[in-house]
């Protein structure tokens, strides 16, 4: 395994409107080796999307660096493709454009692009709906679009910030399982943000923890797959749900009060 | 491709059956070109009406009779949808026939005024008399005392000869069409060129902008400040630096509709949602192609209100600049009832403008849809009962509450 993302150093100061400046990343390291999977857990509000947004090249640091592999993260690439939490499948394109909108962008051939195309449509089961306006599908099946769309374009390393946090329970395992099957498949890096530590859970191979903006942890999750009911409730599971809970500032009995 | 083919052909038919005409035989028409107009008698016109026609049906006649079967079939479901809406929206048709019966009883009661004819005209009065209404129209198709017409660019020459009155006193109601029909095609084809031209501009100058942050930046005060300016006041101006010709009033619809998009389009453009610009940024797309891919039809939903907007200020426009210093068109016809103090004229003009309106904003907006057929579909009007019964919900819930 290779390192291919090394955040270094890593801080991001924002100014309030009132003047008050807030750290909202605070002198973030660690590396991430290649076809991890990546869970960055912490309550909101303190500093994960920040995390993310350093690596898509969307948000200058303040001080510090991002790195892919041995390039400097300076902009948004197509070699960190994004899966937003909010809903950017495009309305104006079908489903088959909505997925080749990287490929036709990165002057792919014509062929090529097909294949392509053609090839994530049917690893999230969307063959039948290519020729679909998003407008006519639900919810999950537009972020299986936008899972598709991100995967098309080639990237090793994916970054998805909290994709389901708008779905449905069923549809949100239904999603776990297709991206965890294309992980198998692709061997892909993905860095994936969470609140959901049951979802941290089904999915990670390791946890980052984030408290404040600032690495209070990294958890290894050395639990066999898949992470059913049964796995989930084991307990080295249950060992590493505490530790999070405690790092979070949030004790049991407070966890089930709240 | 074979339809760009298709388009071209149909314009270079266009000019070539023209030409074809002219050294044909003279039963298929003549025409010439003086002093920068062109006279054509009806023979001409008509045969190349019909050589224009032949093009669509000849190469492609299963689409075109398919679309003649579908205006057929639409102007024979008319009576069947007259019926249906009534039922379904009664009191759309109600408020017409109000407004109507009232304008006729208002006309009986209110007082004659001082003016030569009544202030307010019934529709007796507007439509059968033969000294006040709309028989006076005629007197507006007098093309045959060699009115000097510049902005006239074409003439049809027989019907130039075309008499106004008949047996010396009594209105024609053929030239009530005639000058409706020549003043009509005056007005709209002012409106057409100059409407296209500004929203072509407007669009494009305003999705150009932004692109570039620093012409954003310098541009955004002074094109909001020239939407400031008084348009309709800055019309006799535009004539004495323009002229009164088709090409200024054309230059000066054009500015106006330019201006007002050019500031609705960098208003909907700011107003795409980050979330897509990000998005494609992240899937490997440049800046332009991220601006042409994402950023231009997500702006497209906003532009509605600007399009409709820009046609409703572009007769306006129109109007008003032929009130005020033309002797064809629209604009002039109210201006000449203004001058006699003729009030029925006045509202026939009137309201052979709003149907143009109408037809303008049904047309722009038939346009639109076209363009933003991803849309989710929104049904034409606001459901009123839905509202009507929240509104209902709440009364019945607050007596509740009050008991």
């Amino acid at each position: 395994m290779s390192r291919v993302v090394r955040f270094e150093g890593l801080w991001c100061v924002f100014e309030h409107r009132s003047g008050q400046l807030v750290n909202a990343l605070q002198d973030v390291t660690f590396d991430v080796q290649s076809g991890e999977f990546v869970c960055v857990v912490g309550r909101s509000g303190h500093g994960k999307t920040t995390l993310l947004r350093v690596l898509a090249g969307l948000q200058p640091p303040t001080a510090g660096q991002a790195r892919l592999g041995d390039q400097v993260v300076e902009g948004p690439g197509a070699d960190r493709a994004m899966v937003f939490q909010q809903d950017t499948v495009f309305p104006w394109l079908h489903v088959r454009e909505n997925v080749e909108f990287g490929l036709r962008a990165m002057n792919v051939s014509d062929k090529e692009r097909e294949k392509t195309t053609d090839r994530w449509l049917e690893a999230v089961g969307l063959t039948d709906f290519a020729d679909s306006w998003p407008r006519e599908l639900s919810g999950g099946m537009r972020k299986r679009v936008a899972l598709a769309s991100a995967m098309a374009v080639g990237s090793d390393v994916i970054l998805m910030d909290e994709p389901f946090g708008s779905l449905d329970y069923f549809t949100r395992r239904n999603l776990h399982e297709v991206l965890l099957d294309l992980w198998k498949e692709t061997k892909k890096t993905i860095f994936f943000v969470t609140h959901d530590i049951e979802e941290a859970l089904i999915l990670a191979d390791r946890v980052i923890l984030l408290a404040e903006g600032r690495l209070v942890d990294d958890i290894p999750v050395r639990l066999p797959r898949p992470r059913d009911e049964d796995v989930r409730a084991s307990a080295p599971s249950v060992e590493i749900t505490k530790t999070i809970l405690a790092h979070l500032g949030i004790t049991e009995e407070e966890a089930t009060k709240v | 491709m074979s339809s760009i083919l298709f388009w071209a052909g149909w314009l270079v038919w266009f000019f070539a059956t023209a030409y074809a005409l002219t050294y044909g035989a003279d039963v298929f028409g003549r025409w010439r070109f003086e002093n920068g107009l062109l006279y054509l008698n009806w023979s001409f016109f008509i045969s190349w009406t019909i050589l224009f026609w032949a093009y669509p049906l000849g190469l492609r006649f299963r689409r075109s009779a398919a679309r003649l079967q579908r205006i057929g079939r639409g102007v024979a479901e008319t009576p069947r949808r007259l019926v249906k809406a009534v039922k379904t929206n009664p009191l759309f048709f109600i408020t017409w026939i109000v407004l109507l019966v009232g304008w006729q009883l208002v006309s009986t009661i209110a007082p004659r005024g001082t003016l030569e004819h009544p202030l307010v005209p019934g529709f007796e009065y507007i439509f059968f008399n033969l000294e006040g209404g709309i028989h006076r129209l005629a007197g507006n198709w007098d093309l045959t005392g060699g009115v000097n017409l510049p902005s006239v660019l074409l003439q049809f020459e027989e019907l130039a000869a075309f008499p106004s009155k008949e047996g010396g006193e009594s209105r024609t109601w053929t030239a009530v069409w005639l000058a409706l029909g020549f003043h009509s095609f005056m007005t709209l084809s002012r409106l057409v060129v100059g409407l296209a031209l500004g929203l072509v501009a407007g669009f494009v100058t305003g999705l150009a902008i932004p692109y570039w942050s620093a012409l954003r930046q310098i541009s955004w005060a002074p094109f909001n400040f020239l939407r400031m300016i008084p348009l309709l006041a800055a019309i006799p101006w535009m004539q004495f630096a323009l002229g009164a010709d088709l090409r200024a009033t054309t230059i000066f619809i054009g500015f106006g509709v330019w201006v007002m998009l050019v500031v609705a389009t960098m208003n909907a453009v700011s107003n795409v949602p980050d979330r897509y610009i990000e998005s494609a940024r992240t899937l490997g797309a440049s800046r332009l192609y991220t601006y042409l891919k994402v950023i231009v039809p997500g702006a497209m939903p906003e532009l509605r209100t600007a399009l409709l907007l820009a046609g409703g200020l572009g007769w306006s426009l129109t109007i008003a600049a032929e009130f005020l210093g033309f002797s064809t068109g629209l604009g002039f016809m109210a201006a000449a009832a203004v001058q006699e103090t003729n009030t029925a004229r006045l509202v026939v003009v009137a309201i052979v403008v709003a149907f143009y309106s109408l037809l303008t904003f049904y047309l722009l907006n038939k346009m639109f849809n076209g363009m933003v057929s991803w849309m989710p579909q929104r049904s034409t009007g606001t459901d009123i009962s839905k509202v009507a019964g929240a509104a209902g919900a709440a009364r019945g819930a607050e007596a509740r509450f009050q008991e």
